[in-house]
């Protein structure tokens, strides 16, 4: 039988970028989660290349309400920062935003940081992309270490990069990486879109899976569980199937759910709480 | 005959998030474009609260292929810059990163700098939000003063913003700012959303419009001319009836020209060349 755990379960703040920390933060205890994975962008958390702000005073706001942020994630799409950046100055830039990352992380006690590959430019040579890719992955990793912090590098959709964007690929950066500090997490979006499976992924990495983002998808979209077309129990099955009990970080960023994302939640978890014991 | 002047038409970098901004200056020249608004965006112009790299590079880079930067946007929407942000922090530091946004606008030659007034969270009261965006302006309005800068205000879609989504709102913000070097910009997109036309817009604010985001629209959209349902002709026509002499930006920004934005932007421009008298 298919079983998820509630602690497993993941809430993120992506959706809720029109309402402040505390709101979300609100609803998600009232929604009855148990974790989540925090999201640092506008309003709620203060991370860039030069500092970030307020760990003690996040840490104490989660701690009140009974959650437990396991997993920290820096936005890595759209803000000023790539993994992949060329120029020295935004490679400098972009090491010490990851870098902050790690440290906030670590202040918060969370155990895992997510990052992708960056994308590079679509007017030169992919292996020199993925070189300073290769290269960044490898420098976080040795500052992950020396902070406690396992990095989880999940893969992104073709339109969004030409570095890592399907197992294979994901793959070679593991292997070239190779830090025990940096693993690997499943996006089902850009698993779905590679056209790939979770017996890929397992096959592949095996326990090196630490982490995934598990929304329901069509396959694009990073949709609320029943909007796309994925069957949750086939994936939770896949789950078992694999004993994975890692989390399962709900990133939510259609612009649907922005007007009111407490309630997409609630229809969320519902639809988790029909595998649980 | 509606009539425009080639610079008038001045094309911009968003769609080129995966290209470099050599790439882009390239693209520009090679489309016909005379004047580029430049936004401060990674890779192509990195800035932040505390500083902005050397403009005068950037400025040689646009002037060598013919091109004039005529305004420049610090990026206001997507990143954690945010004017009517209610976090004291976050607001502090927003704030110090438009400063910054002006002196970098200045120093890149350009006279106009645009903005809008996104960030007030939905669990605020939209009043607080909009107080905000009054005394935040007043202070960029006094920054933009020693520069020689015009502040340019746009409205946005409901969906950015509790506030200053329609010309009415942006008139009374306007009104209750009132600094000479805070004005208003006509975006096309947010201006169809609200089911608004250019004539009300010239109609509420005269030569107080120093700068229109013109793009094709469905109204939603930010497309190239062509892919919308915009009558170009007449809306060039309603910016001549009203003797408008500034600039039409393309702010392009959906994802579908990301791919090929060169492609784009050289079809875009011939949409416009009917018009040009120059």
């Amino acid at each position: 039988m298919a079983t998820v755990k509630r602690e497993q379960i993941a809430g993120m703040n992506i959706h809720y970028l029109n309402y402040s920390l505390d709101y979300f933060l609100d609803a998600q205890q009232r929604i009855g989660f148990k974790t989540i994975e925090l999201w640092c962008g506008a309003p709620h958390v203060w991370l860039d290349h030069i500092t970030y702000y307020d760990a003690a005073g996040i840490k104490k706001k989660i701690k009140e309400r009974g959650l437990s942020a396991e997993v920290l994630t820096p936005e890595n799409c759209t803000y000023p920062y790539q993994v992949g950046a060329k120029e020295p100055e935004h490679v400098k830039r972009s090491f010490s935003y990851f870098a902050n990352g790690i440290r906030l992380a670590s202040e918060l006690g969370c155990r895992y940081m997510e990052v992708n590959s960056g994308w590079g430019y679509w007017n030169e040579d992919r292996e020199e992309a993925f070189k300073r890719s290769a290269d960044m992955l490898s420098g976080l990793s040795e500052v992950a270490r020396e902070n406690g912090i396992t990095l989880v590098m999940e893969s992104l959709r073709p339109e969004e990069s030409q570095i890592v964007t399907d197992v294979k690929s994901a793959k070679r950066m593991f292997d070239i990486v190779g830090s025990p500090n940096f693993k690997i997490m499943i996006d089902t979006c850009a698993m779905s879109v590679a056209g790939e499976t979770f017996d890929d992924w397992f096959n592949t990495f095996g326990e090196n899976i630490m982490h995934m983002h598990f929304i329901d998808g069509s396959p694009y979209g990073h949709l609320i569980w029943g909007d796309g077309s994925h069957h949750l129990g086939k994936f939770i099955e896949a789950l078992n199937k694999y004993n994975y009990t890692g989390f399962l970080g709900q990133e939510i960023t259609d612009g649907r759910y922005y007007e009111d994302p407490a309630k997409h939640d609630l229809r969320n978890i519902r639809n988790f709480e029909r595998y649980m014991d | 005959m509606p009539r425009l002047l080639r610079q008038q038409v001045a094309g911009m970098n968003i769609h080129y998030i995966y290209y470099s901004i050599d790439y882009f200056l390239d693209a520009q020249q090679k489309a016909g474009f005379k004047t580029v608004e430049l936004v401060g965006q990674a890779p192509h112009f990195l800035m932040d609260y505390t500083g902005f790299q050397d403009t005068k590079k950037v400025r040689e880079k646009a002037e060598s292929r013919g091109l004039k930067i005529g305004v420049f946007t610090p990026e206001c929407a997507a990143y954690h810059y945010l004017l009517c942000s209610p976090d004291p922090g976050f607001h502090k530091r927003s704030m110090e990163y438009f400063k910054q946004g002006i002196k970098a606008c200045a120093g890149l030659g350009s006279k106009i700098m645009l903005t809008n007034c996104i960030g007030g969270t939905w669990d605020e009261e939209p009043g607080r939000t909009y107080e905000r965006a009054v005394k935040s302006l007043k202070e960029l309005g006094d920054a933009a003063k020693e520069s020689g800068v015009t502040v340019a205000v746009e409205t946005v879609r409901p969906e950015e913003s509790k506030i200053i989504t329609t010309v009415g709102g942006l008139k009374k913000l306007y009104d209750d700012v009132s600094h000479p070097n805070v004005k208003a910009a006509l975006d096309t997109v947010a201006m169809g959303v609200a089911g608004e036309t250019p004539r009300q817009w010239f109609e509420t604010f005269g030569k107080d419009i120093i700068h229109c985001h013109f793009v094709d629209g469905r109204p939603y959209g930010h497309l190239i001319w062509g892919d919308g349902l915009y009558p170009l002709d007449r809306y060039i026509k309603v910016l001549n009836d009203y003797g408008y002499e500034g600039y039409l930006s393309q702010e392009i920004t959906d994802g579908r020209y990301f791919d090929k934005p060169a492609e784009a932007d050289a079809r875009n421009f011939k949409a416009f060349e009917p018009y040009f008298v120059n």
